[in-house]
């Protein structure tokens, strides 16, 4: 990538900024005019906010509203009661108002609604990236053993069919995001990423996984089921074999395609609900995933809030019935899952969204980085098996200090 | 008009969706009845959901209220909810097949299936019926070719059927032909 003087100077400031990966490239927010703290109680009046945003304006940059909705967030709309956790009092989302868009590609352009948006900022002294501590994770085997055979009973008695055990590694360290989330797309570029640069936290994710792309009338969802290691020996067709005749592998999945069209179903109009591509694999830095993609065309008078309801938290990386796996989660995780498995994305002027899964990133606030991975209890997994899944989903990330 | 009593699934809405092919559909949850709408129904289907037949008392009452009075169809769960009622007891299973596409056999106790040939359907269920069991008028009309566990029941007389596959997943490719043959009774 070529060196601009604009982006170098943004990147050397302190300006809280939010790049999120594009088809051809990268987009940049900045001079945020407005930044919206949530929790359960002011949710009703940002979607009031956004469906305000449907005005017509003669601004150069339209309004977008840019951020995220953390899990307890999410658990919160959809009524899925609430208990105590262990938690370090991170914001449950928060939802960012941009002036400044800049388009990272072939070549750079930048829109404002600020005249001297190029002279806007304070230089800061440049953040090493320092490990204070080692990495620790909340799960040693042997609890999530214990974890394990709970929900594999649970899962005999019919009370959830399948459910995702977080584990989350965590290690005291100062990070620079910007270093290291363009280090971590020389790497691993994948179609979801985003880097959040606030003055008090920092998020860098590789995303993979597309919860939500709404244009128009219309809304796709890609959700991820299966997982397999990369080494030298494998490759896509060798992958999409081992997916196929898997029987776990493959009965995951279908498992997660109707609920993911039954989530779509809520909210779209009777019979456009179809499975556009059904079960391929996508090609990843360490690892194969095995992906569908489902599609449908909403209801009229749809609002914003009916389809994050609808859809999230996303399904795949809770597990099914979406409701009682939720409950049954939330009594087993001591701790928080913070951003991990909420959603990071946009609404924009003309309601059109786009929305992610959070996973495969790093939360850094208060000088605490922390990476959350999750993997399945389905009736014929192991407890070592999935144990290890959560480790090479962790790997890339892991790698990065 | 269809009405679906909801058991908190997450494939409910693929049910909607299948029945609105063939008439207007009204969902609820399972512990808020509406009464009034469920008066004007010519079917209650019974939903898919999480856990056994004795956590969901409200549905076992309407149930009980409603068979002989309005066609009723359970699917899953609700397929066990209405076993339960007649007596049956439904237990867990050793093998498990979450998500699973078997082939199903039609046996000659099905008056509504007796002509079509086996098919393939959906499965998601943990519990299954315990058998034998016994009714005067409420039958097994299919089982799964691999484990042999009851698939289907009819009740011809009270007009009461029950499905233990999912006739709304994409693994049902005759699901809607299945739903059909019931409307049609």
């Amino acid at each position: 990538m070529k060196k601009n003087l604009y982006l170098e100077k943004l990147y050397n400031s302190n300006k809280p900024l939010i790049i999120y990966k594009v088809k051809d490239g990268y987009d940049l927010f900045t001079d945020f005019s407005k930044k919206i703290k949530l929790n359960n109680n002011n949710l009703n009046i940002f979607f009031k906010k956004i469906e305000e945003l449907k005005k017509p304006s003669k601004k150069k940059v339209k309004d977008i509203y840019i951020g995220f909705f953390g899990y307890r967030l999410l658990c919160g709309l959809i009524n899925v009661k609430k208990i105590n956790q262990h938690s370090i009092n991170f914001p449950d989302g928060v939802f960012y108002k941009p002036e400044t868009i800049i388009k990272i590609r072939k070549k750079i352009t930048t829109q404002s609604n600020l005249k001297n948006y190029q002279n806007l900022f304070k230089k800061q002294t440049f953040v090493k990236t320092n490990i204070l501590t080692p990495f620790n994770v909340n799960l040693n085997f042997e609890k999530y053993k214990k974890i394990f055979y709970q929900f594999s009973k649970n899962i005999r008695e019919g009370k959830t069919y399948q459910i995702k055990v977080c584990t989350k590694y965590s290690n005291k360290s100062k990070i620079d995001p910007v270093i290291m989330f363009w280090k971590l797309m020389k790497t691993n570029a994948a179609s979801e990423s985003f880097m959040i640069r606030d003055k008090n936290y920092s998020i860098i994710s590789c995303s993979p996984e597309t919860l939500i792309e709404k244009k128009g009338q219309f809304i796709t969802t890609k959700p991820i089921a299966g997982t397999m290691r990369k080494t030298k020996r494998t490759n896509l067709r060798k992958a999409l074999h081992f997916f196929k005749n898997n029987i776990k592998e493959t009965k995951e999945h279908n498992m997660i395609v109707d609920m993911e069209r039954s989530d779509l179903s809520k909210i779209c109009k009777y019979n456009s609900v179809k499975i556009k591509k059904l079960k391929f694999v996508e090609e990843h830095k360490h690892l194969y995933h095995y992906v569908s993609e489902i599609r449908g065309k909403l209801k009229k008078n749809i609002t914003t809030k009916e389809i994050i309801k609808s859809m999230m938290p996303g399904g795949s990386v809770i597990g099914c019935p979406k409701i009682s796996t939720l409950n049954l989660l939330n009594q087993q995780e001591k701790d928080n899952r913070n951003i991990f498995t909420g959603s990071f994305g946009y609404i924009n002027s003309k309601l059109d969204m786009r929305f992610n899964i959070i996973i495969r990133s790093i939360l850094n606030y208060k000088n605490k980085s922390e990476i959350s991975v999750a993997s399945g209890v389905v009736i014929d997994s192991t407890p070592k098996k999935e144990f290890n899944e959560n480790y090479i989903k962790a790997k890339s990330l892991l790698n990065l200090f | 008009m269809i009405y679906i009593v909801d058991h908190q699934d997450s494939f409910t809405y693929n049910l909607v969706h299948l029945l609105s092919n063939f008439d207007k559909v009204y969902v609820s949850s399972h512990s808020n009845i509406n009464y009034l709408a469920l008066s004007k129904s010519k079917l209650i289907v019974l939903s898919p959901g999480p856990g056994e037949p004795k956590n969901y008392p409200e549905t076992s009452t309407l149930y009980k209220k409603y068979k002989g009075k309005k066609k009723i169809l359970g699917i899953c769960l609700g397929f066990q909810q209405i076993l339960y009622n007649e007596n049956g007891k439904i237990i867990q299973q050793k093998k498990i097949f979450h998500g699973h596409q078997s082939k199903i056999n039609i046996l000659k106790s099905s008056k509504l299936f007796r002509n079509s040939k086996p098919f393939k359907v959906g499965k998601y269920h943990s519990l299954k019926l315990k058998e034998p069991f016994k009714s005067k008028d409420t039958f097994i009309t299919m089982r799964c070719a691999e484990t042999k566990v009851a698939m289907a029941i009819e009740n011809i007389k009270s007009r009461v059927y029950g499905f233990q596959f999912h006739p709304e997943s994409f693994l049902t490719p005759n699901g809607k032909h299945i739903i059909k043959k019931i409307l049609s009774t």
